[in-house]
């Protein structure tokens, strides 16, 4: 996987991330449940859930150790 | 009586850590405060997260929680998370430079990397003075605790001096063997009293979907983003989203903490396990906190804060009461203790080392050190139990934005070899002074444009960072010497 080495590529996911932190597409103007929970904290736990698949891949593709 | 059973039972557990700790523990400074750069990855990432959480993560996020909504959760939850890609960016860099230079406090390695100790002794001047009202906090929590748990058998003032007590042992005999070490013990207390008062509380409540949309119709705002006080703007949002980024590793705390890694697999597993961790642990409170409105109505200002134990002593006995305060007490122990060590280092090898007692024999330094630690405790004690504190209720409150003020010299030491000192030293002044005359409104809250003042007063001090050093004459050639050891990725 060529991005995987790419210091700019992982600039780029973290920063994405980050930007959907900020809730571009409005997720807190729908009140209704899901899992019994509101749908703004499942999107929540969902991007903390996607940044530690990101860890992974970055530990693994990038994060050389000395 | 079962309360102060298990009380009892954990301060016991933490004083025979603390005392092995001292049997594993070498006789230098490096050992006494930095273990000698041996935590593997299960206790650096149990030490980093619970020296993390404070006594606000056990009672301060369910008080938010009741006040704003689940809106909440996004900010402390994933904001947190986020602190894991820091980890890499700082965190790894500090650990290198640790190890092929024998650094052991961060304004050791600001001081080294620019040769100055003019910013060496700003560097620590700024942390320690607002870590220290920080730190008073910890006294605060426990005695009120403690009180609250005994029904005032154990008045406030006792509680604290308790507290102060058990952590001044362990931290004494061990240094940051026994303070890691503890800290995986509190971080798995955590762990069981959060999830124990959720699930009590959540079968108390017949389960999560019909007890949330029961509020839900009677309080659609607590489910919205602006928060039931309109307090989330997109402005503030975004503050507090890279505020922790920002901040945390600024605390002293957290940052020496990368200096007594291992190895950076330690540091990778801990960024690893970050973003899982603040699942599981600040779930509870916000859901719990939220849900409160609906069981304990009315609860204004600071009262807002007993709305976890209010919940958990509706829906259960004393047992889980006790877990609970337990595990409050984990908290605030865990992070109080780091305070400590991380402060004595600072103030033992950049003070008294370097400008007291240059011939200082590292048998002496880790006599100082210990000295330190018995001094700043008590220090922290006598600001818990002074009734006049508000000089000290004003720094804690500011503690976060104070810190985040050093992020731009830390990341121009780790990172740009242009940067030099004297620009660092007026990033540093320039953006405390700015910060005192927001502060006392001075400069116009308006000109923070909605954002909370960290954002502003960190994007000024980084602008006169750069352009100083751009007007300045770098030592490159040291620059390239000193961060040699972290130039491959």
């Amino acid at each position: 996987m060529p991005f995987g080495k790419s210091k700019i590529f992982w600039a780029l996911v973290f920063a994405a991330t980050f930007i959907l932190a900020l809730d571009p597409f409005g997720r807190h103007l729908d009140q209704t449940l899901a899992f019994g929970l509101p749908q703004a904290v499942i999107y929540y736990v969902a991007l903390q859930l996607l940044l530690f698949i990101e860890l992974l891949a970055f530990s693994r593709l990038y994060w050389r150790q000395a | 009586m079962i309360e102060l059973a298990v009380v009892a039972v954990y301060l016991l557990a933490l004083l025979a850590i603390g005392y092995w700790g001292y049997r594993k523990s070498g006789k230098t400074p490096e050992d006494y405060f930095v273990a000698n750069r041996s935590l593997g990855k299960v206790v650096l990432f149990f030490t980093l997260a619970a020296t993390n959480f404070s006594a606000f993560f056990f009672f301060g996020f369910a008080g938010a929680a009741y006040t704003h909504g689940y809106s909440y959760y996004g900010i402390m939850a994933f904001g947190t998370a986020f602190i894991a890609v820091m980890f890499y960016v700082l965190g790894r860099r500090i650990w290198r430079l640790g190890k092929a230079y024998r650094l052991i406090t961060p304004s050791e390695l600001v001081g080294e990397r620019f040769k100055s100790d003019g910013l060496r002794v700003l560097f620590l001047a700024v942390m320690v003075l607002f870590t220290i009202p920080y730190l008073a906090t910890q006294p605060i929590g426990g005695g009120i605790a403690l009180s609250k748990l005994t029904d005032g058998l154990i008045p406030f003032e006792t509680g604290a001096v308790i507290i102060t007590i058990a952590i001044l042992f362990y931290v004494l005999l061990g240094g940051m063997r026994s303070d890691a070490w503890t800290d995986v013990l509190q971080g798995v207390i955590m762990i069981i009293a959060m999830l124990s008062a959720f699930g009590i509380v959540l079968s108390g409540l017949g389960g999560l979907e019909p007890a949330n949309q029961q509020l839900l119709e009677q309080r659609p705002e607590l489910f919205s983003r602006p928060g039931a006080s309109n307090f989330f703007t997109p402005q503030i949002w975004f503050s507090f989203m890279i505020l922790w980024s920002l901040a945390n590793l600024m605390f002293p705390q957290l940052f020496v903490r990368f200096y007594a890694a291992k190895d950076e697999n330690a540091i990778k597993w801990s960024a690893l396990l970050y973003p899982i961790i603040t699942i599981i642990l600040f779930t509870p409170p916000i859901i719990l906190g939220v849900l409160g409105n609906q069981y304990v109505p009315g609860l204004l200002g600071k009262e807002a804060d007993q709305i976890l134990p209010k919940m958990v002593s509706l829906f259960s006995g004393p047992l889980l009461a006790a877990i609970l305060m337990t595990g409050s007490f984990a908290a605030l122990m865990s992070t109080a203790d780091s305070q400590l060590l991380a402060m004595s280092s600072m103030l033992t090898r950049d003070v008294y080392a370097r400008f007291i007692n240059r011939q200082a024999s590292q048998r002496k330094q880790l006599l100082v050190g210990r000295l330190l630690v018995a001094v700043l405790a008590l220090v922290g004690l006598a600001v818990a139990l002074t009734p006049q504190v508000s000089i000290f209720e004003l720094l804690a409150s500011t503690t976060f934005t104070g810190l985040a003020i050093l992020f731009p010299t830390a990341f121009a030491a780790l990172y740009w070899k242009k940067a030099t000192a004297n620009a660092c030293i007026l990033s540093i002044v320039s953006g405390e002074l700015a910060y005192l005359a927001f502060y006392f409104g001075l400069i116009p809250k308006e000109l923070a444009f909605g954002f909370l003042p960290a954002i502003p007063l960190v994007a000024f001090s980084s602008f006169v960072l750069i352009v100083a050093s751009l007007l300045g004459k770098p030592d490159q050639r040291h620059a390239e010497n000193f961060l040699a050891p972290v130039e491959n990725k």
